[in-house]
């Protein structure tokens, strides 16, 4: 299946040659979970990295579907 | 540690050691106590009868990280009830070292005349005249002071709007490159202080630290120092502020779709990646600006900036999440420049960022002007400073706007705007803002965090109201101790709780557990609850506007769920 990742924060310091204005796209197997997209990503779990998938906050087991947008952010407590 | 009350109707100074009953208290605690027990709760918040009190926080002044935050309180003009305000800056350290537990301004001229107050380097007071400095905005008011009485003075003082008085007016602090772009922005406090007839009051950097007012010096050192090590190693505050600031949680609350966007029709701004924190650090090292920048004193966390324009001249500091949405997302401005700039003139005229942004914004929604038109946010904020009829219909905030145009969609309650996190798209946000006995406010119980971590669903009611109360306890004992609010996610651990209950018993000499910070908490919030229920306010006034709960909000299109009922339990 196909995805859309969009990185913020020290994300993109884990995605090299990431592109902000385009963002990029990612085929992975059907069922893959969002532990699966950090690991195909080489992002280690204890960056804190949060992830929206479609608005929503995933966690790592959530299943990713098919043209989601993904979104990769920093972790933060609020200002 | 002494007192100071400054009588403004007799011209006074008057120095009193801190009675005993106060020992134990400190910045927002101090305040709620001191407003409850000396202003009559009904009585006019610009007339003799309201004081205003400055009180650093009970850490504020040693030798502790991220410690100077003061808290500014009184009866306010914007919501009827009591108010703390918070800011950042030099000022609560300087009170501190100076061994001031906090100035009391007290009383009101007879003629309209204006001072400053001076306090020197003993930590003696003097009322001095301001005539000369009548009507000047503050960043031009703090420039002379610090060229009359040093640059590495302290300012706290007001802009046009303070002295008009009006209901959004901000109290500006100078931060450690002598700027006055450190707001004690809420609740119309500058207006207090214009009432009072003080334009100003500058504080002499204190000398050496005097130690004598800590109870074990070695116990502080090393809780202090395992504080600071809790906030370096913390990857919030010592990698994700550092790098953008604040500015990081556009991207956040966007990609969540609870960015309040158009006043707060839309949970997401079009073009919101062009004010991004991303964005925002980019467009400032380019141009020559400052990431990574200090602007209190003591601060390792670095969370401010000095924004620039493309010649690389100084437009701003600190522009932050909740002025790049209140002057951004919420008038449907997506140009970084244009919202820089709105935060200067702001800063420079005196008044709330949040509180004008979103007059701005439901004078858009009224038809006033158009959505994204910057010259007329900066027009409009101009006509604040000018004072003319409409000027000063926005300088009185979203309310007064909306009676204005009679226009129903005002997101504010107790008179004060919300913040940037939409009720709907985060519930508990939405509990904090109609229960918080400051009015909407995102500081008194900001569950941002929770959502990010996957810990509580922003879009259910279910688990709001106790993580609202939780925090707004929390924040409450957090807010007595000079601490900025930044670091209060990198105090979370038992361990880190240890530390800090280590410096304030090394501090107080006081025996505290961890229950007994809840207990500061629940002391503070039931004080402040009882000056509002004396003020007259009820629990009708711990409500969102009406909007919220029928005006579905996109892409989400939820309504607040959470009942009166259910608000009504949130601190009783």
């Amino acid at each position: 299946m196909k995805i859309k990742i969009k990185a913020f924060g020290s994300a993109r310091k884990h995605i090299p040659g990431y592109e902000p204005e385009s963002g990029m796209e990612l085929e992975l197997p059907a069922g893959s979970t969002i532990k699966d997209l950090l690991g195909h990503l080489n992002i280690p779990p204890d960056k804190g990295i949060a992830v929206s998938m479609d608005g929503l906050i995933a966690g790592s087991d959530i299943e990713i579907k098919d043209d989601a947008t993904i979104v990769l952010l920093n972790p933060l407590a609020g200002g | 540690m002494k007192l100071l009350r400054i009588n403004m109707g007799s011209k006074t100074v008057t120095e009193e050691n801190v009675p005993e009953k106060y020992a134990e208290l400190g910045g927002r605690g101090l305040t709620a106590v001191m407003i409850n027990s000396e202003v009559p709760p009904t009585c006019d918040p610009l007339g003799p009868e309201n004081k205003l009190i400055f009180a650093p926080g009970f850490l504020s002044g040693t030798s502790l990280v991220n410690s100077s935050r003061i808290s500014i309180g009184a009866k306010s003009p914007l919501t009827g009830g009591i108010k703390e305000s918070n800011a950042g800056g030099t000022v609560a350290a300087f009170l501190g070292k100076l061994g001031i537990k906090a100035v009391v301004v007290e009383g009101k001229p007879d003629g309209g005349e204006l001072f400053l107050l001076r306090i020197d380097e003993n930590g003696n007071a003097a009322l001095l005249s301001a005539e000369n400095y009548k009507g000047i905005r503050t960043y031009a008011v703090t420039e002379k002071l610090l060229q009359s009485y040093g640059e590495k003075n302290a300012v706290m003082c007001i802009g046009p709007a303070g002295e008009y008085q009006l209901a959004s007016a901000s109290i500006q602090t100078s931060d450690v490159d002598g700027h006055p772009s450190r707001a004690a922005g809420r609740g119309g406090l500058g207006a207090v202080m214009g009432s009072k007839g003080l334009k100003a009051i500058v504080i002499a950097q204190p000398g050496k630290r005097n130690d004598d007012e800590m109870a074990d010096p070695e116990a502080f050192k090393e809780g202090a120092t395992a504080i600071a090590k809790f906030i370096k190693e913390d990857v919030f505050t010592g990698i994700m502020l550092p790098e953008q600031g604040t500015a990081s949680l556009v991207a956040a609350v966007n990609s969540m779709g609870a960015f309040p966007s158009y006043n707060a029709t839309k949970g997401m701004l079009e073009g919101w990646e062009k004010i991004s924190g991303d964005a925002l650090a980019e467009t400032i090292k380019k141009r020559g600006g400052e990431t990574t920048h200090l602007g209190c004193a003591q601060c390792i966390v670095r969370c401010s900036n000095r924004f620039v324009d493309e010649g690389g001249e100084y437009v701003t500091s600190a522009l932050e999440y909740e002025t790049i949405w209140s002057m951004g997302g919420m008038t449907g401005i997506s140009d970084i420049d244009i919202i820089a700039r709105l935060d200067f003139l702001a800063d420079d005229i005196g008044v709330d960022t949040m509180n004008t942004g979103v007059a701005v914004a439901v004078a858009m929604d009224a038809g006033h002007k158009s959505f994204g038109d910057g010259r007329a946010a900066i027009e409009m904020l101009e006509e604040i400073a000018r004072g003319t009829e409409f000027g000063r219909v926005l300088g009185n905030g979203p309310e007064a706007v909306g009676r204005h145009f009679d226009h129903h969609r005002v997101p504010a309650v107790k008179g004060q705007s919300i913040a940037a996190y939409d009720p709907r798209g985060m519930q508990g946000n939405g509990v904090t803002y109609a229960t918080s006995p400051m009015g909407a406010d995102h500081t008194a119980g900001n569950l941002v965090g929770s959502y990010l971590g996957g810990v509580l669903n922003p879009l259910e009611a279910e688990g709001q109201v106790e993580a609202s109360r939780n925090a707004q306890i929390k924040i409450a004992y957090f807010d007595c101790t000079g601490l900025c609010m930044l670091v209060a996610s990198a105090l979370a651990s038992p361990e880190s709780v240890d530390a800090l209950l280590k410096v304030i018993n090394a501090k107080l000499g006081t025996k505290m557990g961890h229950d007994d910070l809840t207990t500061m908490g629940l002391k503070v919030l039931g004080v402040e609850k009882e000056f509002n229920r004396k003020a007259g306010l009820t629990n009708k006034d711990d409500r969102l506007p009406a909007f919220f709960h029928e005006e579905p909000l996109p892409p989400h299109n939820k309504v607040f769920l959470i009942s009166d009922e259910e608000l009504d339990s949130t601190l009783n």
